[in-house]
């Protein structure tokens, strides 16, 4: 199976992919080394209903990263993943802050919240670690690896379906 | 060392191992359950055959927190099964309570709560447990209180006056006469620190009531009682406790509720009844509440705490059908903002601070 990395990822800068890369050399993906290393903080909050996550100015120069606390620990880690990349290529776009419902729906046209679904995939689920986590399973024997690899990287079943092209792509 | 200081939480909520309880303190902020001291009750989880699985389940919702535990009283079962049997086992005196000596030294974030059936057992339990080193609780209910002063006179003999021990006066189901009972409570705890002077006391009951038909708002009594209770001995040493708006009785059926929606506030709660039966009933309820208000024009819901449970109210009025819509959800969501708002009393900052650190 080809899998391979997203359009998304190749907006970032060369600078930007290193950093990222820091926090990927282990699995699951340190999401808040990440986010710290970008100056970003990141809350568990109580958010309004049917918000999954935002990103918003935090008076000091730099952006508060808040995602909702009662979605399942996979969710919360692709919506983080997902705030970072609105960071990485919206910086200029987020103006008073961008709040993302369950679908990732914002005050954002589609083509950006495309953007940032398919770079916090990549984020969360790193092209090379995931084929070698299919290549480990294929040697194993085992067919029905989707479940473990979302349970290795903390991630929904369906963000691993859709990343290793089982089912429909992200929006 | 005690696993947690008695002193240092201003909250110890006596719960049980029930659906709506844990999920109410499941969905509580980690500073919140950082904060407050839950007295958990082991008793059956649901229809499981083992005791194991309930303990699974408050692991899930408080993980390995410090935790106060008691063995729940003899419940009668038509179909006994395994689990009450390891709950028997639990309660024997023998040895100075040895099996619930044993099971506490196996679980390394349970601080026990003695068991006092048996006067002539208690002394090697309690010597059990201070040698142990988690700290230890002193239950006392309206059975027992008679007894309180040969009780406090025995731990204060093996604690060194009551160190690393926290006294639970537990009033059970609480009147409309809580200034008349605050006397008597101060007389209890002036019992307690004459032999136990290093010991913490927390005072309990539940006035949440059973009967709703005409009823809008309940004052929470035991927060009354223990308020009173402050201002005769101050707070130090004292800390509240409550059932988390469970009733200190138990239900004896009559069928599925009206949907209602309850409000804790900081000394009463509001509720919103009707009718109508189903989701439809509850979302009406909901969206009322969110309207109301007091009389000088403030609304009662304040939807700057955000806790799940305000969360569960806003989605049903926003006529979400997956949020309040049986009994025991709008019972989960509400011990969940009662539990919150106890823990916060007196502390509007750390009311309405509800974020956490994302721990990844």
């Amino acid at each position: 199976m080809m899998i391979s990395d997203s359009y998304a990822w190749d907006m970032l800068t060369p600078g930007n992919k290193l950093r990222i890369a820091r926090f990927q050399s282990k699995i699951p993906v340190d999401l808040v080394g990440l986010a710290n290393d970008l100056g970003l903080k990141v809350k568990a909050a109580t958010l309004e209903p049917g918000k999954s996550g935002e990103i918003r100015p935090d008076g000091a120069g730099s952006f508060i990263i808040k995602v909702n606390r009662h979605d399942s620990h996979g969710r919360q880690r692709f919506t983080v993943a997902h705030e970072i990349a609105h960071f990485l290529l919206h910086n200029h776009l987020i103006g008073t802050g961008i709040s993302d419902d369950a679908l990732y729906r914002s005050n954002q046209n589609d083509q950006v919240e495309r953007e940032a679904n398919r770079l916090a995939a990549d984020i969360v689920m790193p092209t090379k670690a995931v084929s070698n986590a299919i290549a480990t399973a294929n040697a194993l024997g085992i067919s029905d690896y989707e479940s473990a690899l979302a349970d290795q990287f903390q991630v929904s079943r369906s963000a691993m379906a859709i990343k290793l092209g089982r089912t429909s792509t992200w929006r | 060392m005690a696993l947690r200081a008695f002193g240092d939480t201003p909250y110890m909520p006596l719960l049980s191992l029930r659906p709506a309880e844990l999920r109410a303190i499941e969905e509580l902020p980690e500073k919140t359950k950082d904060k407050l001291f839950p007295i958990v009750v082991l008793r059956p989880w649901l229809s499981a055959n083992m005791l194991e699985t309930g303990l699974e389940r408050l692991a899930d919702a408080y993980n390995d927190r410090p935790t106060i535990v008691i063995v729940s009283a003899l419940e009668l079962s038509d179909t006994p099964r395994l689990v009450h049997e390891q709950l028997a086992s639990l309660r024997l005196p023998a040895g100075g309570y040895a099996k619930w000596c044993q099971f506490i030294a196996a679980r390394p974030n349970f601080v026990p709560a003695i068991q006092i059936t048996d006067p002539g057992h208690i002394a090697e339990q309690i010597s059990c447990f201070h040698a142990l080193g988690r700290g230890m609780a002193v239950i006392v209910d309206n059975r027992t209180l008679p007894g309180l002063r040969a009780l406090a006179t025995v731990v204060g003999g093996l604690t060194d006056g009551g160190i690393d021990t926290c006294f639970v006066i537990d009033l059970g189901k609480q009147t409309s006469d809580p200034l008349e009972r605050a006397v008597l409570v101060v007389a209890y705890c002036t019992s307690i620190r004459q032999h136990c002077p290093n010991a913490t006391i927390a005072i309990s009951g539940s006035s949440f009531p059973a009967d709703f038909v005409g009823r809008e708002q309940q004052e929470i009594y035991e927060r009354t009682l223990f308020n009173a209770v402050v201002g005769q001995l101050g707070a130090e040493g004292l800390v509240y406790s409550d059932r988390g708006s469970v009733r200190a009785e138990k239900q004896s059926g009559g069928g599925l509720p009206k949907p209602r929606i309850d409000y804790p506030l900081d000394r009463e709660w509001r509720f919103y009844r009707t009718e109508t039966e189903g989701f439809p009933g509850y979302r009406d309820r909901a969206t009322h509440l969110l309207r109301a208000t007091r009389p000088d024009g403030a609304r009662i819901f304040d939807a700057q705490i955000r806790v799940w449970g305000t969360l569960m109210i806003e989605r049903t009025a926003a006529g979400d059908t997956s949020a309040i819509k049986t009994p025991a959800r709008s019972t989960a969501a509400r011990i969940n903002l009662h539990l919150h708002r106890q823990t916060f009393y007196n502390d509007p900052v750390g009311l309405h601070d509800t974020d956490d650190e994302w721990a990844g």
